[in-house]
């Protein structure tokens, strides 16, 4: 276990050094500050916050996860020379990957936030959110590292990650609008909630609609979203499916690194 | 003698006459020590006296007042309905109860049973009581001029069908409600057939159905009321020359929840309200001629909702901030003026200055007419796939109504 912990610190300082997680923190930073510097409250602040979360976010972490796979092939070819187990080498790389960027999208968001916003009637919205960066974070990062493990082809890995992000962000959403344009005579609330269980995306956004939306979501159709999701199994369930998103791509991505020629 | 001290000496005797001790006519007689129970005091009474109800619990069923009497009460008197009969029938003119306690009037199916009824009356008070539980809490009927104020009123109705309204009024006019706070009754405030009147500072909330409900009631004025949390907020409607000013619209929130929903009313002010987190904040259908002007809308669902079949409103100097939709629509037709709003959604810019965008305002989101057409799509909001449809049907409108433009967004928003 000690030599994952070694690798991941190794991996954390690298990490810094590419500048992306600055670039993660400066963006969050910049737009949180520059939002509350031009006297925006705290509510049209998390409106623009979401939209950066769930769409900027996504992007930045699958380009990352695939970005730093295949440019630390060296060091890989390096440390599998070493007694260790690959497990131990995939976690650590994972571990050093993912803490950094959680690190600097909950700072880049948190510091501008304690300077100027305010916790009152809004905590638990910025708490959701960091919940739901947090784990977009890590679900994308290990898509785009598992990505680079199965395609040797570094363009055939970022077009695999681009193509992954498109789908999850637009076309799904424009998938389900069709669906239930089609199916608008038949009761949609189930098949809705069931499928926005499949989309981290989607899964991620209502979270934050339940904090953001509570009046709209109080009307009819909403009633029945608020009843599941405000509920503590909707809860239970939501984690659950994240976390499910997460450990996916990260056991697919280990099993495939197991076995790979380098 | 001249005129001048003429008038001055009649004058001191009209003051006279006005100031006189009322005790040199009229008796005071005190329920608890001479008279065992209010009917007997009553009874006993003659037009003008005042009679004293002190503290205690007195269980009497309907206690019918036919004459010009004061009926005050010490120490909170309970007046007991025992959940059979109503309790207090005003049926003379000037009445006036003030500091009772007046409780369980009962649950009836046949008549509306009342904490206190106010039955083809003018000229009477109902002041600072207490009415607890009771089917109906006040109930006017044909009256007018009276004046109900300073009470509360409580009950605790869980059906509809088995609860009465609060303050009741049935072909009134000039009456005036003021400062009455009301809870847990069907509707807080009820008018049918009422003209002429003042509602005033008064607290509607936790109702069942509405906290203020009128009906075919015109040329009336609510001010400074505060309607909050109750089941289906507030719905008017059938009436002319409304005029409402400074109310509080609050968290009214369920799928047939408004803050304000006005049905065909015309020729009607509001402004200078506040609506905040309703599930839709004003829902207009077939209403006519009505200014809406200086309004906060803050996060509700829907600010507005304006049915095509209104026309002649014109909505302007209002601020929407946080609404997740500013105005919503059925139809691309529009009949109705928006200017000079501040929209917080606005992305327009200022080059001259004057603090008018220099780019007009859709509020009629694309997103919002889905939902219309097909409600459980409420749950793509805020998409990202949303956000692009909302971009092309900005620069290539097809389906939101392009009339309904505000082609005059203030930068900042107003403050009253």
């Amino acid at each position: 276990m000690s030599n994952t912990l070694k690798i991941a610190k190794y991996q954390f300082f690298n990490v810094l050094r590419t500048r992306w997680v600055f670039v993660v923190f400066a963006l969050f930073f910049f737009l949180t500050a520059v939002l509350f510097y031009f006297g925006e409250n705290e509510a049209k602040v998390l409106v623009s916050l979401l939209n950066v979360t769930l769409i900027f976010l996504p992007l930045l972490s699958v380009l990352f996860g695939v970005f730093y796979v295949y440019n630390a092939t060296s060091f890989i070819e390096l440390m599998l020379t070493q007694p260790i187990y690959r497990s131990e080498l995939y976690g650590g790389m994972w571990l050093g990957i993912v803490a950094p960027f959680v690190a600097s999208f909950v700072l880049g968001v948190l510091l501008p936030f304690l300077v100027f916003g305010s916790w009152a009637g809004y905590a638990g919205a910025f708490g959701t959110l960091f919940i739901v960066g947090t784990a977009l974070i890590l679900i994308f990062l290990s898509l785009g590292m598992m990505f680079a493990i199965f395609a040797e082809e570094r363009t055939v890995g970022m077009s695999l990650a681009l193509l992954l992000w498109l789908a999850l962000t637009v076309v799904y959403d424009a998938v389900v609008l069709y669906l239930a344009t089609v199916f608008r005579d038949y009761p949609l609330e189930q098949p809705l909630i069931a499928a926005m269980f499949l989309n981290p995306v989607d899964l991620g956004r209502v979270a934050l609609l339940l904090q953001l939306d509570v009046s709209a979501l109080m009307g009819y159709t909403g009633a029945v979203f608020r009843e599941f999701f405000g509920t503590s199994l909707g809860i239970s369930l939501a984690l659950g499916a994240l976390l499910l998103w997460v450990s996916i791509p990260v056991f697919v991505g280990l099993k495939r690194f197991a076995h790979r020629d380098f | 003698m001249e005129v001048g001290t003429t008038v001055r000496w009649l004058f001191s005797i009209a003051l006279l006459i006005a100031l006189a001790p009322e005790s040199a006519q009229a008796a005071r007689l005190v329920v608890g020590e001479e008279y065992s129970s209010i009917k007997a005091a009553i009874a006993a009474a003659a037009a003008g006296d005042t009679i004293l109800i002190t503290a205690g619990h007195y269980a009497e069923g309907p206690i019918h007042v036919k004459k010009r009497l004061t009926i005050v009460g010490q120490g909170n008197p309970v007046v007991d309905g025992a959940g059979q009969t109503e309790v207090f029938v005003v049926e003379a003119d000037s009445v006036v109860i003030r500091k009772i306690v007046v409780q369980r009037a009962g649950v009836s199916f046949m008549q509306d049973n009342a904490a206190i009824r106010l039955e083809k009356v003018q000229h009477c008070v109902v002041d600072s009581c207490i009415l607890l539980d009771n089917f109906f809490g006040i109930y006017a009927a044909e009256s007018a001029f009276c004046i109900i104020q300073n009470n509360t009123l409580i009950a605790h109705s869980v059906r509809e069908a088995v609860s009465g309204n609060g303050i009741h009024l049935w072909y009134c006019k000039g009456m005036i409600i003021r400062n009455n706070r009301i809870r847990g009754h069907r509707d807080g405030i009820y008018f049918e057939f009422v003209q002429s009147s003042l509602i005033e500072h008064n607290l509607s909330e936790q109702n069942l159905r509405y906290g203020l409900h009128f009906m075919f009631s015109d040329s009336c004025q609510y001010r400074w009321n505060t309607f909050r949390r109750n089941g289906a907020g507030v719905a008017v409607m059938y009436t002319r020359r409304v005029l409402m000013e400074r109310n509080v619209f609050a968290y009214n929130w369920g799928p047939s929840s408004y803050g304000l929903l006005l049905k065909e009313i015309s020729d009607s002010r509001i402004r200078f309200n506040r609506f905040i987190r309703n599930t839709v904040g004003i829902h207009s259908e077939g209403s006519s001629r009505i200014e809406i002007d200086s309004n906060l809308f803050q996060q509700n669902g829907w600010a507005m909702i304006v049915m095509a079949n209104s026309e002649g409103l014109y909505i302007h100097h209002n601020s929407f901030i946080g609404n997740s939709f500013d105005v919503s629509t059925n139809s691309r037709q529009n009949f109705n003026r928006f200017a000079y709003n501040f929209w917080d959604q606005y992305k327009g810019y200022d080059l001259d200055g004057d603090g008018i965008g220099d780019v007009p305002y859709h509020p009629v989101r694309l997103f919002s007419l889905l939902v219309q057409q097909n409600p459980p799509l409420l749950i793509l909001l805020r998409g990202f796939l949303i956000d692009l449809l909302e971009i092309a049907e900005q620069v290539f409108p097809v389906l939101t109504p392009e009339t309904l433009v505000d082609r005059y967004p203030l930068l900042q928003k107003v403050v009253f």
